[in-house]
């Protein structure tokens, strides 16, 4: 019996060693991914300045003057402190002040991407809105999810049901409305990333409220 | 620290990947009516008694919910699924397609027909209908129902009856009937023709029977009539009046109106035992009694509060409350199936409206626009109502369904038309 244990544990020893070895070859490959795609994100910039030029002009020039207010923000504080500081320590507030200012930046690109995805949702709920003709037996409360998924010409190439409200018919209504839009049409003005990250794979939720019952 | 860090990226790529999906939450929508198309019926051989076809989409087109595309504009008339070009149909606007054949096999019908989505190119079901040769029009009905439910969630009930008097006067002489036809107002059937008035037929709960009161006797009295061999049976013979039957829904009993103790009251019939029991004692009036749907419970109209309003009885306690409180005059009530909506007639402006009430929310609605309406009676589904009105003086049915987004007259051959009561499913 004991004998019979050991061999066991030692396999059982060896299959997690083995697992664990491959785990990490998996996990140290995606680092390197992970930092490959962090240096992408810095270059994009001026791509997604392009985009905004479609949509929201107005909003990017506001967005343009916050820029040089944080700069005057660190001066003030910086100038006292390099008569008792050594230079070290001022190259790494310099540094410091930098990585700020790409971490700013970075959030504002961020904040910019989150605009752009919004507007498209919203231009994707209107266009299902329009073409969502609820059966009669729906009720408020009832809710149906899918999952459509779509190419950069905005094509609807295929939809899913997730979750069913319990009312085939409500749920038919659901689908039927994304088929009878076919194309998201505007979605081609979309830059490829932002497509790829947001709106390839849609999920959408069916939760009507403008309703009596 | 270097494990840590892997970890800590380890979590964060499975935390993204369980979040890539952008969530979006549609809240609105419209309500328009459904866009279907009926192809007609393809079949071999002679001219069909029917137009099956035509018959299903004037239902639809009936119920309000749907909107069928005219035959003339149809580009091609598929039998079968694989002749359909759904192209052809989405061009017309069609949302929903139904196709089918019929095939003679014997002294049966036999129509295998489809339902399908236009812009999605999927099948939605195939079925198969079979009849005698007289059955065509209970066939289309019965696949009319099948086609309604699938789309709307909702019950059909095209394959129900309607029962309703006619009055017609000619030489100083009024004939009455009490007839059956089917809800769309075909294959129109004689049950009862009398000299004398007849009112307020009320269905057995298997739609096989009726109720209603005669004045053939000389004084209001209550039958109950079995539509397929016309055997009939007097129940009341009291003094006063007999009046407003109403079948329970779990077939035992009949609530019924007896003024034979001076003062109408609400009384219920046992059919079993042949026993009268009175519910209600009150110096007011109590009439009109109907059903609630689990046979527990009635409503009525009474004027004990000063005006004629409309109270629930509860038969086990005796319990009686108010439960409209809007307007100085509401009566004739009906509970829809559903339990929840109470179909009335409201008095506003001076004008006599089908009025409904949700029992749950209170909310009051008008349904028609014309004036003296009165019977309504309820869809064996909620769906719509029937009542009588008055068009150039002249008695006339009339359909609302209960969102009141569709009205329309049912069209009377002769004479005045009244107290219409739709079959139970």
């Amino acid at each position: 019996m004991n004998i019979l244990f050991f061999t066991r544990l030692t396999s059982l020893i060896l299959a997690i060693s083995l697992s664990l070895i491959l785990h990490l070859v998996v996990i140290y490959f995606l680092f390197n991914k992970w930092d490959e795609g962090i240096k992408i994100q810095k270059v994009s910039p001026p791509k997604y300045l392009q985009a905004k030029l479609v949509n929201l002009d107005e909003k990017i020039k506001k967005k343009i003057q916050p820029k040089p207010k944080p700069k005057p923000k660190p001066k003030p504080k910086p100038k006292p402190k390099p008569k008792k500081n050594n230079e070290n320590k001022i190259k790494h507030k310099i540094l410091d002040e930098q990585e700020t200012k790409s971490l700013q930046a970075s959030k504002q690109l961020e904040l910019e991407n989150k605009k752009i995805v919004s507007s498209y949702s919203a231009y994707i709920i209107e266009r299902i809105e329009a073409n969502w003709n609820r059966p009669p037996s729906a009720r408020r409360g009832m809710e149906s999810k899918l999952l459509i998924r779509l190419v950069p010409t905005g094509q609807v190439i295929s939809v899913k049901l997730l979750k069913t409200s319990g009312n085939i018919a409500f749920d038919r209504s659901a689908e039927q409305a994304v088929y009878k839009v076919g194309s998201f049409d505007k979605l081609q003005q979309l830059d490829i990333q932002t497509f790829e990250k947001n709106f390839r794979k849609l999920q959408l939720v069916f939760k009507p409220n403008d309703l009596r019952l | 620290m270097k494990k840590i860090n892997l970890i800590i990226i380890l979590f964060a790529f499975i935390s993204l990947s369980a979040s890539a999906e952008l969530s979006i939450n549609i809240t609105k929508g419209i309500d328009n009516p459904t866009k279907i198309a009926i192809a007609p019926l393809s079949f071999y051989g002679n001219q069909l008694p029917e137009d099956t076809s035509r018959i299903i989409e004037d239902n639809l087109k009936r119920s309000g919910l749907f909107d069928p595309i005219s035959r003339k504009n149809m580009l091609s008339f598929p039998g079968t699924i694989k002749d359909i070009y759904f192209r052809d149909w989405k061009i017309l606007g069609a949302e929903y397609l139904v196709i089918g054949s019929l095939i003679l096999s014997g002294d049966f019908y036999e129509i295998t027909y489809s339902l399908l989505e236009v812009h999605s190119s999927r099948l939605v079901f195939t079925k198969i209908a079979k009849g005698s040769k007289r059955q065509l029009r209970d066939l289309s009905h019965h696949i009319s129902d099948e086609v309604y439910e699938a789309i709307t969630g909702i019950e059909g009930a095209f394959s129900t009856k309607v029962a309703y008097v006619t009055s017609l006067k000619s030489n100083n002489k009024t004939l009455y009937k009490l007839m059956v036809s089917d809800v769309d107002g075909a294959r129109e059937r004689l049950i009862l023709e009398s000299n004398h008035p007849i009112m307020s037929p009320s269905w057995s709960p298997d739609a096989k029977e009726l109720v209603y009161v005669s004045f053939e006797t000389g004084r209001p009295a209550v039958f109950r009539q079995n539509l397929a061999n016309a055997n009939r049976k007097q129940l009341t013979n009291f003094r006063g009046l007999n009046g407003a039957p109403s079948w329970s829904p779990d077939g035992k009993k009949l609530a019924l109106v007896l003024s034979k103790d001076g003062n109408p009251e609400i009384y219920t019939f046992d059919l079993r035992k042949e026993k009268f029991i009175r519910h209600t004692n009150h110096f007011a009036i109590d009439t009109e009694p109907n059903w609630a749907p689990d046979s527990k419970s009635l409503v009525f109209t009474s004027d004990r509060g000063g005006s004629p309003q409309i109270y629930r009885l509860t038969l086990k306690n005796g319990e009686v409350q108010r439960l409209t409180f809007r307007g100085s005059y509401n009566a004739r009530p009906r509970l829809a199936s559903n339990g929840r909506t109470l179909v009335m007639i409201h008095r506003s402006a001076h004008q006599f409206h089908i009025a409904t009430q949700d029992l749950v929310n209170g909310d009051l609605r008008i349904l028609s626009n014309t004036s003296l309406d009165e019977s309504p009676t309820v869809s064996p589904n909620s769906a719509m109502l029937l009542y009588a009105t008055k068009i150039n003086n002249r008695g006339v049915l009339a359909a609302v369904s209960l969102d009141a987004g569709v009205k329309f007259l049912l069209p009377s051959k002769q004479g005045d038309v009244r107290e219409p009561a739709w079959s139970p499913k």
